[in-house]
């Protein structure tokens, strides 16, 4: 059975009919990028996986567990600007885990700060250390509590180039290492490829999965890839991406010109 | 131009010795603040006394510091004890009181049905002078503490309520989404992000509440007293014992100076992430 199973949910703020009848199916182990136009409800689709949001019409399920179903890394980390790094790592242990004392929670938290690199910071507040090093701390905090699934929603947009080209090699190591299942929401389709296994392409209007697409490359992949079939097979899915998204969006301006807009 | 020629490492770092030196702030610019209000406070008051020592101030209608300072001995033999006692039982009830003007902020603030409903009321109310109650107060109370404490309440809690409910406004909802997230529950809410949140509204409304607390004590004791800080400058006013009455002023000038500094204690209290220095 599929870890997370996403069964034909719809969702709509205040009457607007935002996601329809999205079906998604995550295996355990796997990495699941979601990438659609601006727009289309990707984060709208995390935030009700997270939870964050009800449903109007649907089912999520989890693979019945004991441990804590999901956890999420914000494109703006939402770190808590009061408390220290250790204190924003220990942050859902110390709401999911009571039964554990606070030494405890606090040996979990350090493992995962060391794991992100950033042992010695533990003392740190959020505003005295860098974008890049503020989501490694959220990266922690998503994975101190062992979610099943973890959610990322564009984890990486807010910093800059390089510290997100590490990032994301080691977000690769980790969820390897871990076996973690992750479900993330970029708009950089290179990131896209270099991290999933799976591409959902989303369409909008309103927002629906439109293809689902695998990825079938050997890891590492991008630049450092040596086979030139594979180099190949890269293009291939990069421009099938391209062109999912080109047409999304001639889509969209047709349709604002169109005298549907006056529906609104 | 011609360069000098300086031998490597040690040159160096005499060089950097002398640019430390050069560039250190002077002693006066770096206790300037303060040594510069403590200046101009004792200029002000020298001048005064001096005014009052050449006799160009009549007693009647002013004085001057000796003659306060003289007056305020006097009264320190004589009553002040039981004055101040009156006084600070009737501001420390009624701020208590005003406190919960804090926990019932964050309520209106988050129920946005209920700020709705009771915006106007207190708004209303906030900008009703209190004062003016006073003597409702007496008719209720009797003459005592009681009736200046609830001036003293009624004067304190509004700007603590209307700056809690504007703070618990300005949490970043997405903040308050990430613990939710996390699996907090409501009462992890309010004490890990809301609270934290609005500590600068807390504190600067009860900065307000201090003044307006003060304010409060002085009226309801006018009317509404039979001891206190307020009763006597009244009763010194009414007799023209000016040097007396101005020391009853002075006192409070120093209360609530005293209560501001506390204040600032608080804060770093409550809020140390704000004063975490950058290098350490
Ligand atoms: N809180 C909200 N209230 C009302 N409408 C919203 C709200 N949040 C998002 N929307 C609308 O729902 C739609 C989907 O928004 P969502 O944020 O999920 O898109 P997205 O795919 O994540 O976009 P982006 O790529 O720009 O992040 C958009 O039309 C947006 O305007
Ligand atoms: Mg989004």
């Amino acid at each position: 059975m599929a870890v997370l199973e996403v069964d034909d949910i719809s969702f709509a703020y205040g009457g607007h009919l935002v996601l329809r009848e999205i079906n998604m199916q995550v295996e355990r182990g796997e990495f699941v990028s979601i990438i659609g136009p601006s727009g289309c409800g990707k984060s709208t689709l995390l935030a009700l996986i997270a939870g964050m949001r009800t449903a109007v019409v649907g089912n999520i399920n989890f693979e019945a567990g004991s441990g804590t179903q999901r956890a999420v890394v914000f494109q703006d980390f939402a770190l808590l600007p009061w408390k220290n790094v250790l204190a924003n790592v220990s942050m859902g242990l110390a709401y999911q885990r009571r039964d554990l004392s606070r030494r405890e929670r606090e040996e979990i938290a350090r493992k995962y700060i060391d794991l992100v690199g950033l042992r010695g910071f533990e003392k740190k507040f959020p505003y005295q250390i860098s974008g890049g090093m503020r989501q490694r701390v959220g990266i922690a905090r998503a994975l101190a509590v062992e979610p099943e699934v973890l959610l990322l929603d564009e984890p990486f947009a807010s910093i800059d180039a390089q510290n997100a080209e590490i990032l994301r090699k080691e977000l690769r190591d980790l969820v390897n290492e871990q076996g973690r299942t992750a479900v993330m929401v970029t708009h950089n389709l290179d990131e896209a490829l270099y991290l999933s296994d799976r591409i959902l392409l989303m369409g909008t209007r309103p927002g629906c999965v439109r293809e689902d697409v695998v990825v079938d490359l050997p890891h590492p992949r991008g630049p450092e890839m040596q086979n030139p079939a594979d180099q190949r097979r890269y293009q291939e899915l990069r421009s099938r991406l391209w062109e999912h998204l080109i047409q999304e969006v001639a889509k969209e301006k047709e349709w604002m010109n169109s005298d549907q807009v006056e529906r609104i | 131009m011609t360069t000098q020629q300086i031998p490597a490492r040690e040159a160096e770092g005499n060089h950097l010795a002398a640019i430390a030196v050069a560039t250190r702030p002077s002693w006066f610019a770096r206790h300037e603040k303060t040594l510069l209000p403590l200046l101009t406070a004792i200029a002000v008051i020298a001048a005064w006394e001096a005014f009052g020592q050449a006799g160009m101030i009549n007693p009647l209608y002013f004085s001057y510091p000796s003659a306060i300072a003289e007056a305020f001995a006097g009264w320190a033999v004589a009553g002040m004890g039981a004055d101040l006692l009156a006084s600070g039982k009737a501001f420390g009830i009624g701020l208590a009181v005003a406190l919960l003007g804090i926990p019932l902020g964050m309520l209106i603030g988050s129920v946005r049905r209920l700020d709705l409903a009771l915006d106007p009321i207190i708004n209303g109310l906030y900008s009703t002078p209190m004062v003016a109650l006073t003597p409702l107060f007496v008719i209720i109370f009797g003459l005592g503490i009681p009736a200046t404490a609830a001036v003293v309440a009624l004067m304190a809690i509004f700007p603590l309520l209307i700056l809690t409910i504007e703070g618990i406004k300005t949490v970043d909802a997405s903040l308050i989404r990430a613990a939710r997230s996390f699996g907090a529950k409501k009462v992890d809410v309010y004490r890990d992000v809301m609270f934290p949140s609005i500590v600068p509204f807390i504190v600067s409304g009860l900065r307000l509440a201090i003044g307006r607390g003060i304010i409060g004590v002085v009226i309801g004791e006018f009317i509404g007293a039979v001891a206190g800080i307020g009763y006597q400058i009244r009763a010194d006013a009414g007799v023209f014992n000016t040097p007396k009455y101005l020391a009853g002023i002075v006192i409070l000038v120093a209360v609530s100076v005293g209560l501001n500094v506390l204040l600032r204690a608080l804060e770093r209290w409550l809020a140390p992430w704000r004063f975490v220095d950058d290098h350490n």
